[in-house]
């Protein structure tokens, strides 16, 4: 299995990117919250809005959960990586495992940064959508 | 499941490593999926926004950003799904992660530009003060 390292820490760095886009989108949802919410009528101030108002935090544990998982690449990245390329036949198969396991781990951070931003988004979307 | 078994029995290599590395490149598509989809709602907030308060947002940029996660995911379930492979080609492996470089890269300016539209312009101190 050959390993491209500079495609390698080039997706780490995409990650970050998407961390980033992921908080200032957690920002302006929680500006635009403000907007939304000052807004409403007193009547439907009864209803759940310190629920709804604080959606914009899914976006931010998103962009956390990611910044985990490109920790976890660049760990699979420069520790393991370097040890699967120079180790001895026996050695193989433990170290590998251990790297798709990491990998799981790190699929699993953007998995769940997914679906917390999409239900900030989508939640906001309803809020707004009339 | 049943495709991670099929993968299980295709493989040469151990069948842990093929089930780890199965489950992983399946999150990694649900995940991309889904963060794409979340990104593309903040193209649809952007428009929306744009149309109640008149102010430009460049909800298309926004929107049309995210696309190469959506390649990325595509890329990598061709090569997991339907080839079969345990790990994508070296040609695959650059065109789905240099277009998902490219997405991250430009989600991010996409949502710092919303932000700029949405944030108050400060006004300057009149007299210098």
């Amino acid at each position: 299995m050959r390993i491209i390292y500079s495609a390698e820490f080039l997706f780490a760095v995409s990650i970050l990117l998407f961390s980033g886009s992921l908080l200032i989108s957690g920002l302006i949802v929680k500006k635009l919250l403000k907007l939304v919410l000052g807004r409403r009528t007193r009547e439907e101030e009864h209803s759940n809005k310190s629920a709804v108002g604080g959606i914009w935090v899914l976006l931010i544990i998103g962009s956390i959960s990611l910044i985990l998982g490109s920790i976890v690449h660049f760990i699979k990245l420069f520790g393991f990586m370097p040890q699967l390329a120079h180790a001895e036949p026996y050695d193989i198969l433990p170290l590998l495992l251990t790297s798709m396991k990491m990998g799981t781990i790190e699929s699993l951070t953007v998995l769940i940064a997914g679906i917390l931003a999409f239900t900030g988004g989508f939640i906001y979307y309803l809020l707004i959508k009339n | 499941m049943g495709l991670v078994f099929k993968f299980v029995l295709s493989s040469s290599l151990p069948p842990d490593v093929v089930m780890w590395k199965s489950i992983s490149g399946y999150t990694t598509i649900i995940g991309a999926l889904f963060l794409w989809l979340s990104l593309f709602f903040m193209g649809i907030i952007a428009y929306k926004y744009e149309k109640a308060l008149k102010k430009k947002t460049n909800w298309l940029f926004i929107m049309l950003a995210p696309s190469g996660v959506l390649f990325y995911a595509l890329i990598q379930a061709y090569s997991l799904i339907i080839v079969g492979n345990i790990k994508m080609t070296a040609n695959q492996t650059w065109v789905s992660y240099g277009l998902f470089f490219l997405s991250g890269l430009f989600s991010l300016l996409g949502a710092w530009q919303f932000k700029k539209a949405v944030s108050p312009k400060k006004r300057r101190r009149e007299g210098g003060r």
